[in-house]
This record gives C-alpha cells, sequence and structure tokens, in this order.
C-alpha cells in the first residue's frame, strides 16, 4: 500500500462562502508570473480571483482590452485560469479616480456630475468582462481621497449616489452586482457617511462590500457595520490590520503616500497584515460567526495588499481560514 | 525539509528564531497539506530550549495540524582534522555526533536518519575503493546503532560528495548491509551528477528509505563538482542548482519516478525540498506553494 503523506486540496467547509484572493499583492506582468500567482491562490484553497483595474503597460491584467490583448479573448484567459487551478473571476475592483491612458482619463470623481458619464462607459466595459466570465460583483471606491474631497457637502453626497445608482442600474443588467469599498483614506469616511450613502442609494441597486483592515483603520468597526447594514453587503475583503489612524492623518495632503505608503507620523511599519496574527485587530471568528447569522451567501476575498511576500501571506491565510474559519 | 529563510526587521533569518517565527513557518506548510517535517540534526537542540523539548515542538506543530518529524539530517560536508567520512581515525567522533543526535530524538517518532555519507569531492579525491570501504564502514557502524534507537540510517549523494556517480554509488551499498544502510533519493543532486533518479530508485527500491523532491535546470557538464570550497555556492556557470517542481525548464522526470514509487509500492514519506530557493529573488514560501501545486495537480493524478 502506498500512502503519500500529503493531502489533496480540501475545501473548506462553509457551503455559502466562496473563497477567493485579490491579484493586487502580486500584480504580475510577466505570464510566468501570472501563472505562478494563480497556482499560489489555488494550492493555497482561493478558488476565485479579483483584479485590479489599471492602466498601460505595467497592468497586463488591469483592464479587459488588455487582458483581451494578451491571451487572444477572454475565452483563452478564463482556460488559463483554469490550468493554474482557479474556477473563475469573482469580481473586479475599480477606482473612477485612476488614470487610464487606454480612456484618456486622469481620473473622475462622482461628486462630479460632468464625470458620471464617463465612468458609467469605463465601468460598463468591466461590467460586460465580469459577465462573460461570470463574475458576480464590480467593487467600487465610492469617492476620491478626503483630503481631495472633503468636504463631502449634501449636494457630493447627492452627485455621488446618483453616480452609483446610475451605474448600478447598468452593472444590474449585466448580471453584475456594484458595491461600494470604503477605503482608510476615501472621503467618505465614517459609520454617518455610510450610513447616509445607502441611504441615498437604490438598495436593489448599490451594495456595500465590507474591508475589514481598511474600516478597522478607520476607526469603523467592521462587525458592527455589518450587523447594521447586513441586508446591503455584498462582498467581503478580509485582511487584518495592527493600528488605526488614530491621529486623523487621512486628512493630510498626498495620504496616499504620508499615510499609506510611509507609515504616517508614527512610522507604521506595515498597515496590512494577514488573518491571524497576535496582533490583529479584526475579530474575524465574530464576523463570520455573524456572517453565518445573518446567511451571507457569495465570496470573501482575502486580501493582503502591501504583503512584503505575498506567497507567506497568502499561505497564512489559507491556513487561517482553513483551521479557524472554516470551523466556525 | 526545513531549509527556509523568512523576512524580518533585521533582514532575512531562520524561521526558527523565536516561537513567533516558527508558528508562521508552519503554518505556512501545514497550509498547504503537509504532514510531515525533515530538519536539521543540529536544530534540535536550538529547537528544545525554544520549546522545552523536542517532543513539546512535535506538539506544537500537531496543534497547527502536521503529524510529526520524520527525518533528521546530517552530514559533514567540509572535512576538519576530526570529522572527515573517509578518515577512519575520526569515525568514533562521527558516532558520538550521531548518538548525539538519535538521543536528542528520544520522544519523538523519527523515522529517518538522513546522512551525507562522504564530504566534499574535492577534499576526497582520489576517490579510491579503499576510502568508499572506510565510508562503508562508519554507515554501517552508526546504522547498525540507529536502528537500534527505530531509526533507518539513509544515505544522501550530493553532486559535489565523494560518491556520486553510479559506480561509487554501486561500490557503497555493496559495501554497506542493507539492515543497516539505506537509500535516500534526492532527485535534482542525482540529475545534475548526470545520474537517472528513476534509475537508481529501480536499482535501490527495495533500500529506498525516502526522497528528496527538488528539481534542477542544469547538469554538471564542466566538472564544477569539484571547485573549492563548495560547488553548490560558486559554480561560475550555473548561479542557483536547484528548483521547485514544476518548472517549464526542469530536468527530473518526477511522473516516471512516480510511476516507478507506484509501481514497486513504495510505503514512506515523499520529501520536498527547496535548497537555496532564495538564490536570484526567488523565496521558500512561493516554491512550496509552486511545488505543492505541482504535487496536487500532476503527481497526484499518478495515483488515482
Amino acid at each position: 500500500m502506498f500512502y503519500p503523506r500529503y493531502t489533496n486540496r480540501k475545501e473548506p467547509e462553509m457551503p455559502n462562502i466562496k473563497w477567493g484572493y485579490a491579484i493586487n499583492q502580486w500584480n504580475p506582468v510577466r505570464r510566468e508570473q501570472q501563472e505562478r500567482a494563480f497556482k499560489q491562490m489555488s494550492v493555497c484553497g482561493f478558488r476565485g480571483v479579483e483584479l485590479n483595474e489599471g492602466s498601460g503597460r505595467w497592468e497586463p491584467l488591469g483592464r479587459p482590452e488588455l487582458t483581451e490583448l494578451n491571451f487572444g479573448s477572454v475565452h483563452n484567459f478564463v482556460d488559463f485560469l483554469h490550468q493554474c487551478g482557479i474556477d473563475q473571476v469573482a469580481s473586479f475592483f475599480y477606482d473612477p479616480g485612476l488614470y487610464s491612458a487606454e480612456e484618456s482619463s486622469y481620473g473622475r470623481s462622482p461628486a462630479n456630475p460632468k464625470d458620471h458619464e464617463g465612468i458609467l462607459e469605463s465601468i460598463r466595459t468591466f461590467a460586460t468582462f465580469l459577465r462573460d466570465v461570470g463574475g458576480s460583483c464590480i467593487v467600487v471606491r465610492p469617492t476620491g481621497s478626503y483630503w481631495r474631497e472633503a468636504p463631502l457637502t449634501e449636494e457630493k453626497f447627492k452627485n455621488i449616489a446618483e453616480c452609483w445608482n446610475k451605474v448600478g442600474k447598468m452593472t444590474k443588467e449585466h448580471g453584475i452586482q456594484t458595491a461600494l469599498h470604503v477605503d482608510c483614506l476615501c472621503a467618505i469616511h465614517s459609520m454617518a457617511d455610510i450610513d447616509k450613502i445607502l441611504e441615498l442609494t437604490d438598495p436593489d441597486l448599490v451594495g456595500l462590500a465590507i474591508d475589514t483592515a481598511e474600516l478597522t483603520i478607520t476607526g469603523i468597526d467592521p462587525l458592527r457595520l455589518y450587523d447594521k447594514h447586513f441586508s446591503r453587503v455584498k462582498h467581503f475583503h478580509f485582511k487584518d490590520t495592527h493600528a488605526v489612524d488614530t491621529l486623523d492623518e487621512y486628512k493630510n495632503v498626498n495620504a496616499e503616500i504620508q499615510l499609506l505608503d510611509g507609515g504616517g507620523k508614527r512610522e507604521i511599519e506595515r498597515w496590512f497584515w494577514e488573518m491571524g496574527t497576535a496582533e490583529g485587530l479584526v475579530k474575524f471568528p465574530a464576523l463570520v460567526k455573524l456572517m453565518k447569522d445573518h446567511a451571507y451567501k457569495g465570496w470573501i476575498i482575502v486580501e493582503s495588499d502591501r504583503s512584503p511576500n505575498p506567497a507567506e501571506s497568502t499561505m497564512l491565510n489559507s491556513w487561517y481560514m482553513k483551521y479557524v474559519l472554516s470551523k466556525i | 525539509m526545513d531549509h527556509w529563510v523568512t523576512h524580518s526587521p533585521r533582514g532575512p533569518v531562520s524561521q526558527y528564531l523565536s516561537v513567533k517565527y516558527v508558528d508562521r513557518f508552519i503554518k505556512q506548510i501545514a497550509a498547504l497539506g503537509f504532514m510531515g517535517l525533515d530538519t536539521f540534526g543540529f536544530r534540535l537542540s536550538h529547537l528544545a530550549t525554544l520549546f522545552g523539548s523536542a517532543k513539546k515542538f512535535e506538539e506544537f506543530i500537531q496543534d497547527r495540524g502536521m503529524e510529526k518529524i520524520v527525518s533528521v539530517f546530517q552530514a559533514y560536508p567540509y572535512v576538519s582534522k576530526t570529522r572527515a567520512p573517509h578518515v577512519r581515525a575520526t569515525h568514533d567522533a562521527i558516532f558520538q555526533d550521531c548518538l548525539d543526535i538519535i538521543k536528542g530524538c528520544q520522544g519523538l517518532t523519527v523515522e529517518s536518519f538522513v546522512v551525507m555519507p562522504s564530504s566534499t569531492y574535492w577534499q576526497t579525491e582520489p576517490v579510491t575503493d579503499e576510502k568508499i570501504k572506510i565510508m562503508a564502514d562508519l554507515w554501517n557502524r552508526v546504522g547498525k546503532m540507529t536502528r537500534e534507537h527505530g531509526i533507518k540510517t539513509t544515505c544522501h549523494h550530493e553532486f559535489w560528495g565523494a560518491i556520486r556517480t553510479m559506480d561509487e554509488i554501486e561500490k557503497f551499498y555493496s559495501w554497506t548491509d542493507p539492515n543497516y544502510v539505506h537509500y535516500f533519493c534526492d532527485t535534482a543532486q542525482h540529475v545534475i551528477a548526470g545520474n537517472d533518479p528513476v534509475a537508481l530508485y529501480l536499482r535501490y527500491h527495495d533500500r529506498c528509505s525516502g526522497f528528496h523532491f527538488k528539481d534542477t535546470h542544469n547538469v554538471d557538464t564542466k566538472g564544477e563538482y569539484r571547485i573549492p570550497p563548495d560547488a553548490e555556492l560558486i559554480a561560475p556557470s550555473v548561479q542557483r542548482w536547484f528548483w521547485e517542481m514544476g518548472t517549464p525548464e526542469g530536468l527530473v522526470d518526477f511522473p516516471a519516478l512516480m510511476r516507478a514509487i507506484k509501481d514497486y509500492q513504495y510505503i514512506g514519506w515523499l520529501t520536498v525540498e527547496h535548497d537555496k530557493a532564495d538564490i536570484g529573488g526567488g523565496n521558500y514560501a512561493e516554491s512550496t506553494c509552486i511545488s505543492k501545486w505541482y504535487i496536487d495537480n500532476v503527481l497526484s493524478k499518478i495515483y488515482e
């Protein structure tokens, strides 16, 4: 009798949950780098991938048309994913404020009605792609950074809501959910802000994505937010953090560089961590228990952007998923 | 096999630096489904200090989903006045070292004591029959002792070691006792030396007690195995000898080896090894993922 002393691919036992991983920590450019990244996700038990919007020569997976140019067709790209052991594209992360050479855009703002048409048409491309690859969600940054957009007036809120209602209607026609993703620099920055944008948007068209670490850094308890708005929550990003932005440095000019990259005045060495570190602030078991109570059904995308070692982070998250969360 | 380097604020460090680092290391390999751990003899004392005993370390890995420490590795790659397998006068000292390691395994269920049977080729040459017999005598003696402790002594042949060719390997095993000295198949080391690991496994399958599954992109065609002080590290023509399974340039025929393992109904462990995976910017975690992907998607299917 032969007994190979390793176990084969074993799926976590969470029937309503599909586990995926975000590509952003690898940012793979060459085909073999892409292959290795997808294989790492796959062998760690993640069945879907969340792609990340990007533009130009460094982002061959950042836009549907770049993917088609590289792979010949969307179908070929899906085949490639399957060969690497990834079942599907789950979602796309999209920030309308980013530069896009392909759209000759230096960033658009949902708070500006003049940008709405551009945002709508831009996202249509991504929604079409997601529909074609069997994806389910476009995860969007609802508005720009606080230091650029603040103060968010009533009118700006109204404009932002109008933008996402239009986008949500369009993506729904493609069978794709639009979900607003609040990050630690975003102008929508408090529980009250989130309450407000959800109130102003149509629940049938616009959902919420909960990013556990981004919200915790912001000072928002992701469990409380989820409990309050669970019916609107359509997507999760699971990652941890060891620190909260207690000095409100998100308000500073160039907070992306000063705070997120540089660590701010406290020189935080690393904002984002794998699940399961002793210093982690996110209560993942309690959150998963709550998700079970609210019968959440859908994707959890694990993310470890800015990881110093993507493979290591993916393996550690895999362990936590299999040995802690799936037992809840 | 626990070759591994991890990052710290102080730069690259051992994964066994502290309990916190060990925790991260073990969780990574456990997450992928690896059940056994191969380690070095020199680590046992440190691990016992860190955890209270080797047994407590084993319990620590069991708490994280692994099963056990499978084997312990010991070697004398570099000749010293007091330790050189081809010098009979050093055998008492080597034997005592091995005995100390085996005693350090008490309380564990280690199955194999993996040894390099020789030192470097360049420090041993000319490799005569007499020297091979002296080395065989040493490992017969050690193997008898380890067997009394329920552990198999098994020999791992480096491409730069003094027992490296098919002829030298054949002589060595003909002069060692099959009850005491077993064969260990390191796939990449054999290929670099110009040998076929499948042929070697077929030849010594009844003495085979373990494997290191790793790949290489190069055969040593220039005789670089003789370069002092270490051909693995400073060979002029090859910067990185060892690669994870599943790279397009890999030379080891793993499917053929897996079929042979199946045909002969090998019972035991298959160990994945990444030796010096960080050369050229690689890292151990990624190599481990890629290897396990290859196991799950290619090698496992041979057993289905």
